[in-house]
């Protein structure tokens, strides 16, 4: 053999004894699946999660749950091996979400405790961005209140990290922490990364008074995402004494702005929009009469039901639309198909009988 | 020196040539394999750290039209229709195009879902074919069937995208299952950035059951296994794309207005939904917009494996003339993207410059310009490179997204991952490169 040949053959030997020890692992893990030793158990658990990333989660939280359990093998998170680690953190957050009652209670303690509390200040006090995430999520899932100024400077830190805004303000939101939140969204460099369905997401699991931060934010933030995220809440909760804040929404400000007030204020039936409502019928901006016919319909199709017609004769198919679907309210439905086929629309009739056919296969009529 | 020995002095060194590009190449995978798990890893933990199931119950999803064309399907389509009206996940409505001459398709829908005939009017932004009638389903509300006869996958994907309502369209094959929160998972991009236009998945061969993986017949494993390896060891070829050409039938999310802006999928190729995409990459980059489209490495999507040897051939050969395909139609493209040329040399070059490899190095061998044992190490070396990327990718599945892990099913992969480089995984390749069918 020459040299060439050598070398080739060493290198078919090293990938062929590599391959080998892979499969003699794995042969030695399958073989002892059954094995009664405690030991040997504790090495294969060991070797597996070397493999499996979900059986090393699982790992952790059963030995979590066994420190929970009173007089468990485990008495503190200091007894559970490779718990100071992203994957810990994880496992710590997982098993929190679980809980409720005394063991939730003990696990507060726990992670909140001088021992773990330790490892999550080194966390802040380093560069992995995202076990800071994991750190800031951790705090949020045990409602530790004591590290709220620690969640919002680390949100200061990385106010160019979209993940870290986005645990950070939903753990703001968790702990239900209101002034930290307000002096956030007067900030305009903070929040503005996120989108705006991940706002409405993060304000819906606020755990304080969200009225109350509504009424706050719609006139301080400083973020428009954030301001259309409380015009929404007001809308879909329903709190109708707000409806004053949102109203100057309606009338000026960015068409967005101005399409989610007229949802919210058709939704709270505030009455002081009825009329800007119904002149926003007129509106060029198709998506904004799409709203409108939604708006008319909750304020009551009966009421509305020729500008609600007038609607479902728009050139845009997603006003028709919105018009057919408020306009299946309507207690007269035979009255309102007459009044349909008069505007001589092929197209409204269409649409008008679609959506009565949809609203009764819902009803589970149609069947 | 005459003209024998100049040969021979040649196909030594196309020998060394060809042993030289071997270990490169083998190198260079197991390196884009090294590359991936940290991504693939890094990405698994961000999962929790976002928390994606809190989206799962909320109102702040973004809804869904989920697209099935089976205008050319013959089979019963119950099974796949029971597996999509079973997903986790708040608001989305299902459309699929049949053709109502596909008798058994056709009868398997209106028998399992009590189809009702429906005046649905909707608006024809898209080119597609006539759709002969619109049906609901009594049974489930979010069942919508229209009757489109004959036309390409292309024109039942348009008349789909016509008649869905809502913002997000995702188009999936008969042939594949989701998982319960393939739905959320995609859709969660979408959701957290704004100018997400594209999220792909990437179909694993098998069953869907990632909680309990149960045991296949070897042909499915070296499907399963060559599809992880075209996963884990090509990401240059999707990172930027978001779609690996030769896998690009697969499960996949637009944001309809793209769609509607590009003038949706396009029937002068096969590969329409990759074609769309390399559309809206064109132009997005000349507009220099800025813009998301990715591939989510999550096991979300799962297709039935090819039962024949001939299938899979049958298969590859078209995947790859497809592929060729969108690339002739977009042209202009793999100037601005390098996945694209990536791509092309990855699953045509090196095919094609291992059989010379091989050619050369066994002609040097039979004419005594190198030894036998040369010959013997150069196929044992490509096939261990082979085999050390296959056991990787199986191993990095099992540690990202796997969620028990069954000793013996595993050990069983991890050995048909070795085998499968011993004949299976040199078939496929000369039917990429010489099946025309």
């Amino acid at each position: 053999m020459n040299w060439m040949e050598t070398l080739l053959g060493g290198l078919v030997a090293v990938l062929a004894a590599v391959l080998a020890l892979g499969a003699a692992l794995l042969l030695l893990l399958h073989l002892t699946r059954a094995a009664d030793s405690r030991r040997v158990q504790r090495m294969r658990e060991q070797l597996l999660c070397f493999i499996s990333g979900e059986a090393q989660a699982c790992r952790m939280k059963s030995r979590i749950y066994e420190m929970l359990e009173p007089g468990g093998a485990v008495d503190a998170l200091s007894g559970i091996r490779g718990i100071r680690s992203p994957r810990g953190l994880i496992a710590i957050t997982e098993t929190a979400g679980e809980l409720t009652g005394a063991a939730l209670e003990k696990l507060q303690k726990e992670a909140g405790g001088e021992w773990y509390g330790e490892y999550l200040r080194e966390l802040f006090e380093g560069v992995d961005e995202e076990a800071m995430a994991l750190g800031v999520k951790l705090i949020g899932a045990l409602k530790l209140k004591s590290y709220t100024a620690d969640v919002v400077t680390q949100i200061y830190c990385c106010r160019t990290t979209v993940q870290m805004q986005h645990i950070g303000m939903l753990t703001l939101c968790m702990l239900g922490a209101e002034r930290d939140i307000i002096a956030l969204c007067r900030d305009h460099t903070i929040a503005s990364l996120l989108s705006f369905r991940t706002l409405e997401e993060i304000f819906s699991i606020y755990t304080g008074d969200l009225k109350k931060l509504c009424r706050k934010l719609i006139t301080t933030a400083s973020d428009p995402y954030i301001r259309r995220t409380c015009i929404k809440t007001i809308g879909e909760k329903r709190y109708e004494d707000l409806g004053d804040l949102v109203l100057p929404h309606l009338l000026q400000g960015h068409i967005n702005t101005r399409i989610d007030a007229a949802r919210a204020l058709g939704q709270i039936r505030f009455e002081e929009a009825y009329l800007p409502i119904l002149e926003s019928a007129q509106d060029p901006r198709w998506e904004m009469r799409a709203v409108v016919a939604t708006a008319l319909g909750a304020f009551g199709a009966d009421k509305n039901t020729e500008p609600l017609v007038g609607l479902l004769c728009d050139k845009e198919w997603w006003v028709r639309y919105r018009a057919a679907e408020s306009l299946t309210t309507v207690c007269d439905t035979e009255r309102l198909l007459r009044r349909v086929e008069e505007t001589h629309d092929r197209f409204a009739g269409e649409m008008m009988r679609f959506a009565l056919d949809q609203a009764a296969l819902i009803r589970g009529e149609a069947a | 020196m005459d003209v024998p020995a100049i040969a021979i002095l040649s196909l030594r060194y196309a020998s060394w040539f060809f042993f030289a590009l071997l270990l490169f190449g083998g190198v260079f995978r197991l390196a884009e394999l090294a590359s991936a798990s940290s991504k693939v890893r890094k990405y698994a933990h961000s999962l929790h750290t976002v928390d994606y199931r809190r989206f799962q119950d909320s109102e702040h999803i973004m809804p869904v039209s989920l697209i099935l064309p089976a205008t050319e399907e013959t089979e019963p389509l119950t099974n796949c229709v029971k597996n999509l009206l079973s997903l986790e996940f708040r608001q989305y409505e299902l459309i699929v195009v049949a053709d109502s001459r596909n008798e058994t398709s056709w009868l398997s829908l209106c028998e399992g879902y009590n189809l009702l005939p429906f005046r649905q009017p909707y608006k024809k932004t898209l080119k597609s074919g006539e759709i002969e009638g619109v049906y609901r389903s009594a049974k489930d509300v979010r069942l919508v069937v229209l009757d489109q006869r004959g036309g390409s996958r292309a024109d039942a994907l348009n008349a789909g995208v016509n008649v869905s309502s809502y913002p997000i369209v995702a188009t999936v094959y008969p042939r594949q299952r989701l998982t319960k929160n393939a739905l959320l998972k995609t859709v969660y991009a979408f959701v957290g950035d704004s100018a997400c236009l594209y999220i792909g998945s990437f179909p694993r061969v098998g069953v869907v059951d990632v909680a309990a993986p149960k045991k296949q017949a070897a042909l499915a494993e070296y499907q399963a296994i060559e599809r992880l390896r075209l996963l884990y060891t090509h990401p240059l070829g999707h990172r930027e794309l978001g779609v690996y050409l030769p896998a690009q039938t697969a499960f996949a999310a637009f944001l309809k207005s793209a769609v509607l802006e590009e003038g949706g999928f396009s029937g002068k190729t096969k590969a329409e939904q990759a074609d769309l995409l390399l559309r809206m990459h064109a132009r997005h980059r000349k507009g220099k917009n800025a813009y998301c489209a990715r591939l989510l490495p999550d096991a979300i999507c799962y297709e039935a494996p090819k039962e024949s040897m001939r299938a899979v051939c049958t298969d590859r050969g078209r995947a790859q003339r497809a592929m060729n395909g969108a690339l002739r139609r977009n042209r202009r493209l793999p100037k601005q993207r390098s996945g694209l040329a990536y791509t092309r040399l990855a699953e045509t070059g090196w095919p094609l410059a291992q059989l010379l490899g091989f050619a050369a190095v066994l002609a040097a061998a039979i004419l005594g310009a190198a030894s036998y044992w040369f010959l013997l190490f150069y196929l044992l070396l490509g096939a261990l490179l082979g085999a050390l990327q296959s056991a990787g990718a199986v191993l990095l599945e099992e540690n990202a997204f796997q969620l028990t892990t069954d000793t013996g099913l595993l050990l069983r992969r991890y050995l048909l991952a070795v085998i499968e480089n011993f004949g299976y995984r040199q078939r496929v390749a000369f039917a990429r490169l010489f099946v025309r069918r």
